[in-house]
């Protein structure tokens, strides 16, 4: 979970730095290139993948072929090949999108609201309130992330809840401290400045003038963190905690296809779920990144 | 987290005999030692004649899994554990192939005609390594620690059975509450290793990490985790048939590799020379890669348990289905290569007691009419711990019970969870085990026998428990073996739990590596290091 | 003072940590006792010494303060099923991961600046293209499928390297570096990702300010202007992600360590938390978030020294 702490540190200075510099909240002149087009339809290919599994003409995922077991792509009628104990892989790819995604959106979605919140708070009112959801928020991050998330899903069970309320839980502190920081630089602003001035109440300040200019960078991040926690649910299934059997996820097709793959017999049962994991999650950065490309005036943050 | 890993945990608790009144001829399956060698082991027995051992050399053993400690009163259960504590600890009493108890520390054992009194003769000028001698004292130090409450011995309730004495430096005497005819098997497993008395008391706490025995070998390095060094006890009181002293190895460095795969690839690189697996495929690769593999099966099953109390798995109606749906060749085929063999009965095919009992059969036609017969609609969940082997046989049983018409919910639970609630007898349905095949029949006593603490299938048969008392109780054996048979047999018809396939296990190593001898039985692969040389 | 304030805050944070830590492991379902003692469990005398033993029967805080005590005095306790003590498991573990954690960080760097440095300075070039997708591409890929086709190629196809384990420096050196090269690989590909984007950024930025273009003007060449004058000041977010990466590192090895069997204090954590073990944990994550909050204590001095106005906030 070194990826979520170093996502969160560089975009907390990022998001800070990009508020200070008053960036617009217009894309820049730049078009949008190809490889975001790619990446954007790629992202909504898993996405229709996930919602509309059951309506598409496929296999069932959950029954094996005795016939075709561990089989490559195309042989027997089965796009992609066979898992290890004679499972279409394509099936089994669909619906395990529905696993990392809901994962990684919810999971995010729900951390950055949260998370969102207190660092909106706390960035914004300071003072003792600040210092205390903060320190809050360090006990939080200070707490080895993947060894929380391993004790909540030995202590609450495995299941597609339980796996993505922990990725939640780890989500809210690493969504605080970026909102915080985007948040003070903002804060600080003449424009807030003005809006005191006017008697506008701190409250009125929040919602209306710093809300709307900070979310944009923490939803830069967010993108970013949806591809972590797609990796973190990967990271889970290998360790034997992610969505128990015989439910496909992404991260357990590469920990059942591992064996065969190490002794060369079968490799594709864990690299094709690999590749689409990577595609997939190589997406939401690109997307992520152009989105805060489309932010900044200088040259390139790339 | 290695243990997510490592296959299901070996609890001494008997697995579930299935019956078919097939009264096995006892007699051949005797000589059916539990190792069948591989094609270049069965040449290695030849020539080990011809040959002659060399001394010196180190032998590089991959382990599968940690070591937790040394100490023979913790039970020493998996087979890496047992494999060190085969080099640094001798039992009292050893095993023969036929499976009978011979002698080892021991030179003669006797019992009464009651069998409540058992008497070892020990053999003379044995000391430990720390000079301490080997005497009867020390033996009844010995079972006296695993006695107090303070040791937290896994041998804590059997050890309670018996009091020790010793009337003189080379006699010892056990005096047993209940008539125990089996009594010189349990002594000959590790409850009869013998520590160092000496070396208990000075180290303590520590004495885990810090373990002296008798043995052919002395723990030099032990760093949890990383490796254990032994090196050869100079003053070790075995010697071969040529009167060369044992062990012929200089020191054996124990290295532990969890993962599978990289345990192997560790043989073929030449890191290590010997290895020992649970792995099927494992087997099947070093076979096809020419590797020497003694394969050893037939000491341990994976086995499916039921709670015979909970709804729908209390009527033996659902419990036949089940089996009758259960293809064992398939799974066999799909995770194993083929390379396994179906389970029957609960002991170990070089046990007097085997019978080869067991529907075994894979008849769905008649698994959907027992259901149909049942009436009601039937379903259960099924318990596993996660492992990527385990998952896959549980993923196929739920596909197979479902085409009977069953519905099957998958549950996985961590391993300590898992023995907590088994052992808490908290009400399941179905579940997996892996289970030791037994040599004496008196260890299933605790697993079948109404009511008792151990008996996780709660599982409850007044003709079986009749069957048990007698067994357990008659010193003539042909009674006995007449007794288990109808226990076997009477249990079979109940289908309390099923066993699906023997555990593979196998030792690897490459041509350099000579005299593995054969498997101790009910040792899950774990083999005596003294006669191993390399050349 | 300011540090001292910064100080006091550590110490708050690692206090709530041990506590969260201890309510965590006691409020986990199943009962050491039954993992201890497996099937003799049922037996009331040895499973009253095991509850004994832990003091299972004595309420939560006294249990804590126990264990604080001790700590206080340099005792963290023994692991219950192996009697090792939790400093010895600490003394031969945590070199293992600092090892493995140094070696990535190094190497990381070793990547990114040279890379940062050509595509700062070749801005929207070829290279520049080139690099930004490979540090794309870096930043995807799950760790543990990285893991396993670096096995896959490296010791099981090419058998260049070991799959697993680990060999320690005082036993060989080559045997060591070779032990850890995957694994160092596997840990050092996204943060060399992260650091060459952050050091390119502020390179590019950087090599815009006047000094620059008056050097260039005065004819420097480049690479003098880019190793003398462009890269230190353009560190600063680089050491600031660098430092914190440090500390998170410390607990964020376990995959790694598991997947390549290393001895390290992640892989042992874990399995404590399967064995529930909860002493052993305790000790564990105690020294984790103490090396996390250390170092992030050290770049936040660091801040303050260089950037005044920080202090303040």
């Amino acid at each position: 979970m070194a990826d979520l702490a170093t996502a969160v540190d560089i975009a907390a200075p990022d998001a800070a730095r990009l508020a200070s510099e008053g960036a617009t909240t217009r894309p820049g002149r730049r078009r949008l290139g190809i490889t975001t087009w790619v990446a954007t339809a790629w992202i909504a290919v898993v996405a229709f993948a996930a919602v509309f599994g059951d309506v598409l003409p496929l296999k069932n995922p959950l029954k094996s072929d005795y016939l075709h077991v561990a089989v490559g792509p195309g042989t027997g009628g089965h796009l992609l090949g066979t898992d290890e104990i004679g499972r279409d892989i394509l099936a089994r790819l669909v619906y395990g999108a529905r696993v990392s995604l809901t994962v990684g959106v919810i999971a995010v979605g729900a951390g950055m609201i949260l998370g969102g919140l207190i660092g909106l708070l706390a960035g914004h009112y300071r003072g003792r309130l600040e210092a205390t959801l903060m320190g809050v928020v360090d006990i939080m991050l200070a707490f080895p992330a993947l060894i929380l998330v391993i004790a909540i899903t030995v202590f609450l069970g495995q299941s597609l809840r339980n796996v993505t309320v922990a990725v939640a839980v780890v989500a809210v502190p690493a969504f605080a401290r970026v909102t915080r920081a985007s948040t003070l630089s903002y804060s600080t602003r003449d424009f807030v400045t003005a809006a005191r001035g006017m008697g506008a109440t701190n409250r009125r300040v929040l919602f209306r003038e710093v809300l709307p200019n900070v979310l944009l960078p923490v939803a830069c991040f967010g993108l970013v963190a949806v591809g972590v926690a797609i990796i973190a649910e990967g990271g889970l299934a290998f360790l034997g905690l992610s969505v128990p059997p015989p439910h496909p996820s992404w991260g357990s097709m590469i920990y059942g296809g591992e064996p065969k793959l190490a002794d060369g017999t079968a490799p594709f049962i864990s690299l094709i779920p690999a590749a689409i994991m990577f595609l997939t999650v190589l997406s939401f950065n690109l997307v992520g990144d152009r989105l805060r490309k489309g932010l900044d005036v200088r040259e390139g943050v790339l | 987290m290695s243990r997510l890993r490592v296959g299901l945990i070996v609890l001494a608790v008997g697995a579930a005999v299935v019956a078919e009144g097939c009264s096995g001829s006892s007699s051949s399956s005797k000589t059916t030692a539990t190792t069948t060698v591989g094609a270049t082991g069965a040449a290695q027995t030849t020539t080990a004649a011809a040959q002659t051992p060399k001394s010196g050399g180190t032998l590089r053993f991959g382990l599968e899994s940690d070591v937790a400690t040394l100490d023979e009163a913790q039970g020493l259960a998996q087979p890496a554990d047992k494999a060190i504590a085969l080099s640094i600890y001798d039992p009292l009493l050893g095993f023969k192939p036929d499976g009978s108890v011979g002698p080892y520390l021991a030179s003669a054992v006797t019992h009464s005609s009651d069998a409540k009194t058992w008497t070892l003769t020990l053999n003379q000028g044995i000391t430990f390594s720390d000079g301490t001698p080997f005497n009867a004292d020390a033996v009844v130090a010995h079972f006296k620690r695993l006695q107090d409450p303070a040791t937290k011995s896994f041998w804590y309730t059997d050890a309670a059975k018996f009091t020790v004495t010793a009337p003189d430096e080379s006699t010892v005497v056990f005096q047993l509450s209940a008539p125990n005819v089996a009594f010189e098997n349990d002594i000959a497993g590790t409850e009869g290793y013998i520590e160092s008395p000496t070396a208990v008391k000075a180290e303590g706490a520590d004495f885990g990490r810090k373990p002296v025995g008798t043995g052919p070998f002395i723990v030099k390095e032990y760093v949890t985790g990383d490796h254990v060094l032994v090196t050869k006890n100079p003053n070790y009181w075995r010697k071969d048939a040529n009167g060369v002293q044992l062990p012929y190895l200089d020191a054996i460095r124990f290295v532990p590799i969890p993962d599978t795969k990289a345990r192997l690839s560790s043989l073929q690189a030449g890191d290590v020379d010997l290895i020992q697996t649970a792995d099927s495929g494992t087997v099947k690769q070093a076979l096809d890669s020419g590797l020497q593999v003694q394969k050893i099966s037939g000491s341990s099953s994976t086995v499916i348990i039921f709670d015979n109390k909970v709804a729908p798995v209390d009527s033996v109606l659902v419990r036949e289905a089940l089996d009758y749906a259960t293809d064992r060749e398939t799974i066999n085929k799909v995770v194993y290569g083929g390379v396994r063999q179906l389970a029957y009965s609960a002991f170990a095919t070089n046990s007097p007691y085997y019978e080869k009992v067991g529907i075994q059969t894979f008849d769905l036609a008649k698994a959907k009419s027992l259901l149909q017969q049942y009436g009601k609609p039937v379903s259960l969940s099924l318990i596993c711990i996660p492992t990527p082997e385990g998952n896959e046989i549980t993923q196929l049983l739920q596909q197979m019970w479902e085409a009977a018409g069953a519905t099957v919910t998958l549950k996985t639970e961590e391993q300590g969870q898992y023995v907590t609630d088994i052992f808490g007898h908290k009400p399941y349905q179905a579940g997996c085990f892996r289970s030791n095949q037994f040599v004496d029949p008196d260890d299933l006593y605790n697993s079948y026998y109404t009511g008792n603490s151990q008996n996780l299938l709660n599982y409850s048969n007044p003709a079986v428990d009749a069957a048990l008392d007698k067994g357990r109780a008659d010193p003539n054996m042909s009674d006995r073996i007449a007794a288990y048979r109808t226990m076997q047999e009477q249990a079979a018809m109940d289908v309390p739990g099923f066993p699906l396939l023997y555990d593979l296990y196998a030792n690897i190593s490459t041509s350099k590596v000579h005299g593995l001898p054969a498997a101790e039985a009910d040792s899950l692969g774990a083999i005596k290091t003294v006669t191993i040389w390399m050349g | 003072m300011w540090v001292a304030r910064k100080l006091v805050r550590l110490v708050v944070v690692v206090f709530a940590v041990s506590v969260l830590t201890f309510l965590l492991t006691s409020l986990l379902p199943g009962s050491p006792v039954y993992d201890i003692l497996g099937p003799k469990a049922s037996d009331p005398v040895l499973s009253a010494q095991v509850r004994h033993d832990l003091h299972l029967n004595e309420p939560l805080p006294e249990r804590y303060v126990q264990w604080a005590d001790g700590v206080l005095h340099g005792n963290f306790g023994r692991a219950y099923s192996s009697d090792e003590k939790v400093t010895d498991v600490i003394r031969q573990r945590l070199p293992v991961t600092l090892e493995l954690l140094i070696a990535a960080q190094l190497l990381a760097l070793a990547v990114a600046i040279p890379l940062a440095l050509i595509s700062a300075y070749k801005a929207d070039s070829t290279v520049d293209r080139a690099v930004t997708a490979t540090s794309f591409g870096m930043l995807s890929i799950p760790d543990f499928v990285l893991a396993i086709v670096l096995v896959f190629v490296f010791a099981v196809h090419l058998k260049w390297l070991p799959a697993t384990g680990y060999v320690h420096l005082t036993d060989s050196i080559t045997g060591n570096l070779r032990s850890i090269a995957l694994p160092t690989i596997t840990l050092a590909v996204p943060l060399s990702a992260v650091y060459t984007r952050l050091l390119r950024s502020d390179l590019i930025s950087t090599l815009q300010e006047e000094y620059i273009l008056m050097a260039r003007a005065e004819g420097l060449p480049p690479r003098r202007i880019l190793w003398r004058h462009a890269l230190r000041p353009s560190s600063f977010s680089l050491l600031t992600v660098f430092g914190i990466n440090t500390g998170a590192l410390i607990g964020g090895t376990v995959i790694v360590e598991y997947l390549f069997a290393l001895p390290g204090m992640g892989y042992r954590l874990v399995d404590a938390i399967g064995r529930r073990e909860y002493i052993l944990v305790q000790g564990l994550v105690l020294v984790i978030a103490i090396g996390y909050v250390l170092a992030n204590f050290a770049v936040d001095v660091l801040y303050g020294v260089i950037d005044p106005r920080v202090r303040h906030g």
